[in-house]
């Protein structure tokens, strides 16, 4: 599966980086991620509209872990070889609206708990034991 | 910490961190919160359990983790713990909460993170405030992570 995360970070702090970095090399076996840095205004304009569009702000409905590997799994059996999340508060017509949490978070946090909230999405899905 | 300045804000946690980037982080946002407050963190060890747990062995486990967290916490202070099943709060009124405790009611503030279990009933119910970031379960060590940026951030 193909995951792409767009995101209007300019700068990462370096030890989120470090953080992203180890969670997608864990995550290489089950799916190849992309950051996409994009500016809010060219959103509307870049965004594939006919792909599986997850917004993600605090505005969003809550989900569990456990919900967030179903919604894969259920992505996966319909064939969709490809999601895209957006971490924004830009108003843009998603599939799917989550919050990691409904408090604010930096771009830059919110970009390494997706990928370890992704990270442990397939090791839910594929049975693997994983620490709280 | 500062010499000779009382903690405001003390964090109490469960277990240690081996991630050289979750330490880099925490130290990032503690010292950014030092400008203006005295932070304080206290690493409670993690009671050593089997490899399939019982409820029972868990509960004696916790309870344990519990009455180290305990004595840690000075009396006076404004606890709030973290707890998935806590209040889902806004950055906004979580802001406004800890505020209120520390400039009109002049409390200090602990903040309680419990390790891979939880907390023990004791402590919850110790707890001034219980506060949830959501659904979501994070490794707790990242959980650290969240808080801290969010104290950086809200007060």
């Amino acid at each position: 599966m193909k995951i792409n995360i767009y995101t209007h970070a300019k700068k990462i702090l370096p030890f989120y980086s470090d953080a992203i970095k180890e969670y997608q090399k864990r995550l290489s076996r089950f799916a190849k991620v992309k950051i996409i840095k994009i500016k809010p205004s060219e959103l509307n304009k870049k965004l594939n509209l006919d792909s599986y569009i997850i917004k993600v702000s605090s505005k969003g409905s809550s989900m569990s872990s456990p919900d967030l590997a179903l919604l894969f799994e259920t992505l996966a059996l319909a064939g969709s070889s490809e999601v895209n999340f957006v971490i924004t508060d830009e108003s843009i017509e998603p599939t799917n609206h989550i919050s990691l949490s409904q408090m604010n978070l930096s771009d830059d946090l919110s970009l390494t708990i997706l990928h370890e909230q992704v990270y442990r999405s397939f090791s839910i899905t594929n049975n693997l034991p994983y620490h709280k | 910490m500062k010499v000779g300045i009382r903690v405001n804000i003390k964090i109490i946690a469960v277990g240690n961190i081996k991630e050289g980037y979750i330490n880099k982080g925490i130290a990032h946002f503690v010292k950014k919160l030092n400008a203006k407050f005295s932070v304080q963190t206290i690493e409670i060890s993690e009671a050593r359990l089997s490899q399939n747990p019982s409820e029972n062995e868990i509960e004696i486990a916790l309870n344990d983790e519990g009455n180290n967290i305990l004595s840690a916490i000075t009396n006076q202070n404004f606890v709030v713990v973290c707890d998935i099943l806590g209040k889902p709060l806004t950055s906004t009124v979580f802001s406004r909460i800890l505020k209120r405790e520390l400039y009109q009611n002049k409390k200090d503030l602990t903040f309680i993170i419990g390790g891979s279990h939880g907390l023990s009933k004791t402590v919850k119910k110790r707890a001034n405030l219980s506060i949830s970031f959501g659904k979501m379960t994070f490794p707790h060590q990242l959980m650290r992570l969240i808080l801290i940026e969010q104290l950086s951030f809200i007060i």
